[in-house]
């Protein structure tokens, strides 16, 4: 189990002065300001959850995993995680927990795959056997077998970024912590990595905690999404539910078989306007569907229509412009 | 323990990977051999003895020191250092693994030099002692060149260490380790065989680590230390080994505290 309870992180920037006087100010003084990248979030996790994290770059993603395995130091706040406090029992917290960072790689850059899965063995003191059962396992569901004799090198980053799963789980850790493990990834090899994850939390119990801000991760693998912007936790709970609380808008594409009509209900939002199609955005809450479709046809024949809920992307984007709407 | 051999293997298998490096690398050892060689004989010049050296010994000597300048890193590791792991932040990806960074470096110091013992020493030293025409001596003494060797690569690997630590910092600690290299080599004893320093230069020499790293080692190779100088250049090492351990240990926790890792 993850327990956040009001996590801080500070960064101190030095900042250098500018111009030729400012460079050699530069070699005598330094000054500097305080970055707070991470500022009270709490959160817990249970075993066997899937939680996406999710927020900007520069959100304290990043920042919030490298504290949760033990990379950096919280300034103030506590983390636990199965009862250990990551960066004080590193060594004992590192052993159970599998750590994908996406910009970084753990397998060695000049040497082919398997002589980091065999070091990575070592780490983590696998017995012979199950090391080759898991091992085999990965590279199937992986489709990394073939890559084992290839140095880490002449990898392309899909093949890389799957090996590096692999990697992280070969140990068979309880949980899983991901930074932007599709970052730069092509269709196909994001699908194979998250049909993948999808398995591991579901068929082994693993418990995956996936930043991104790539949101069809979220999507496709998570039922429960923690948001962040500015270091601040925005919003914890199921991805479904921010569409209801926070999607209330509806679009409406309607093309008609004339002149599109030229006014609109007070509280309906012109999105687009053609000859003889109109896109527009309402809440259903002020105007309903059927009443905004009966409005219409009342002025002109409708020829065809469509209702989209707003895509996540969409939501979440303007979450981070405008900051939380209140709730409905 | 088996975790860390593995890392010295890794290392070892890193640099086998580039066998062309290895033959430029030999080829510009021999060349600085030449030159300190050359150099040390028209010192000489018509005199048989200075500082109780005869010339061939000071061939002898510039051979065992460029023989073994890679095994004992005369020169650190620019691209696999902890420096360059916390600037590319690459640190991360290490500290989310149950693994000690200061034992994980030091295992790759080991895998390195094991590595460039058999490819390079040999064939340095056989190569320049047949150009000159000297025997290498052997002599009891050499039984304790490996306790040397092994106390001597990790007191090199501690200095790198904590020299690239620097990056916990100031991220980029180029200028620092460069400041090191120059004190490293002259007290050292790369440019000039310490016996040949006044004796004030001699004494700082024998007060800091440096002589650890290189000169007692090659000085036991080249039969230049025995008896109670012997004596004191092993408990030497060792006492220093132990220091800078403790330093770097100390500083990598302080530097922990503080790390920043950018960009992901």
């Amino acid at each position: 189990m993850i327990e956040v309870v009001a996590l801080r992180k500070d960064y101190r920037i030095a900042v250098h002065h500018r111009g030729f006087w400012g460079a050699l100010r530069n070699l005598v003084e330094t000054r500097y300001n305080v970055v707070r990248a991470v500022d009270g979030i709490s959160f817990t996790i249970e075993p066997g959850e899937f939680v996406g994290f999710v927020g900007p770059n520069g959100a304290g993603k990043s920042t919030t995993i490298k504290i949760l395995t033990g990379v950096l130091e919280p300034t103030d706040g506590s983390v636990t995680v199965n009862g250990l406090v990551p960066r004080r029992d590193r060594i004992e917290h590192t052993r159970d927990i599998g750590v994908v960072f996406g910009q970084r790689t753990q397998l060695w850059w000049d040497l082919p795959v398997t002589e980091s899965y065999d070091l990575l063995r070592h780490i983590y003191s696998v017995p012979e056997a199950e090391y080759r059962a898991q091992r085999e396992r990965l590279c199937e569901l992986l489709e990394v077998g073939p890559l084992l004799d290839t140095p880490v090198r002449k990898l392309s980053l899909g093949q890389r970024m799957r090996c590096e799963l692999a990697a992280a789980l070969l140990h068979a850790p309880t949980m899983l912590f991901l930074d932007e493990p599709t970052i730069g990834l092509d269709v196909v090899a994001k699908e194979t990595v998250r049909t993948f994850l999808a398995a591991e939390n579901r068929e082994r119990g693993t418990t995956v905690l996936l930043a991104t801000h790539d949101l069809s991760d979220v999507e496709r693998l998570c039922p429960r999404m923690i948001l962040i912007d500015r270091g601040a936790l925005v919003y914890d709970g199921p991805l479904e539910a921010i569409r209801r609380r926070f999607g209330a808008e509806r679009e409406l594409r309607v093309d008609f078989e004339g002149a599109a009509p030229a006014e609109l209900p007070d509280s309906v939002e012109e999105q687009e306007r053609g000859p003889e199609r109109l896109v527009l955005r309402f809440r259903p809450g002020e105007i309903s569907s059927a009443k905004l479709i009966a409005w219409l046809s009342d002025r002109q024949t409708i020829a065809d229509l469509e209702i989209h809920e707003p895509p996540i992307e969409r939501i979440v984007a303007e979450i981070y412009r405008r900051g939380l709407p209140p709730p409905e | 323990m088996r975790a860390y051999l593995h890392f010295a293997r890794c290392s070892f298998q890193r640099r086998a990977a580039y066998r062309l490096a290895n033959w430029t690398g030999i080829a510009v050892n021999f060349f600085f051999f030449l030159i300190h060689a050359q150099v040390l004989v028209a010192f000489f010049g018509t005199r048989t003895l200075a500082a109780g050296w005869r010339p061939e010994d000071a061939v002898l000597y510039f051979a065992g020191s460029e023989a073994l300048l890679m095994v004992l890193a005369g020169f650190p590791d620019w691209e696999n250092n902890v420096g360059a792991r916390i600037r590319s932040g690459q640190v991360a990806s290490d500290l989310a693994r149950p693994v000690d960074l200061f034992y994980r470096d030091l295992a790759e110091r080991f895998g390195n030099a094991f590595y460039y013992l058999l490819a390079r020493t040999t064939v340095l030293y056989a190569g320049a002692l047949a150009l000159y025409g000297i025997a290498p001596p052997l002599r009891p003494e050499l039984l304790l060149l490996p306790l040397s060797l092994v106390l001597a690569i990790a007191v090199s690997g501690a200095i790198w260490y904590i020299a690239f630590s620097v990056s916990f910092w100031t991220e980029n600690a180029t200028g620092p380790v460069s400041a090191v290299i120059w004190v490293h080599t002259v007290l050292g004893g790369v440019v000039v065989p310490l016996d040949f320093y006044p004796d004030a230069l001699r004494w700082v020499c024998d007060a800091l680590p440096f002589r650890a790293a290189l000169y007692t080692p090659v000085a036991l190779l080249t039969g230049k230390l025995s008896g109670s100088a012997l004596a004191f250049g092993l408990a030497h090492q060792a006492v220093w080994l132990a220091l800078l351990v403790a330093g770097a240990r100390v500083i990598e926790a302080r530097g922990l505290r503080r790390l920043v890792v950018h960009g992901g």
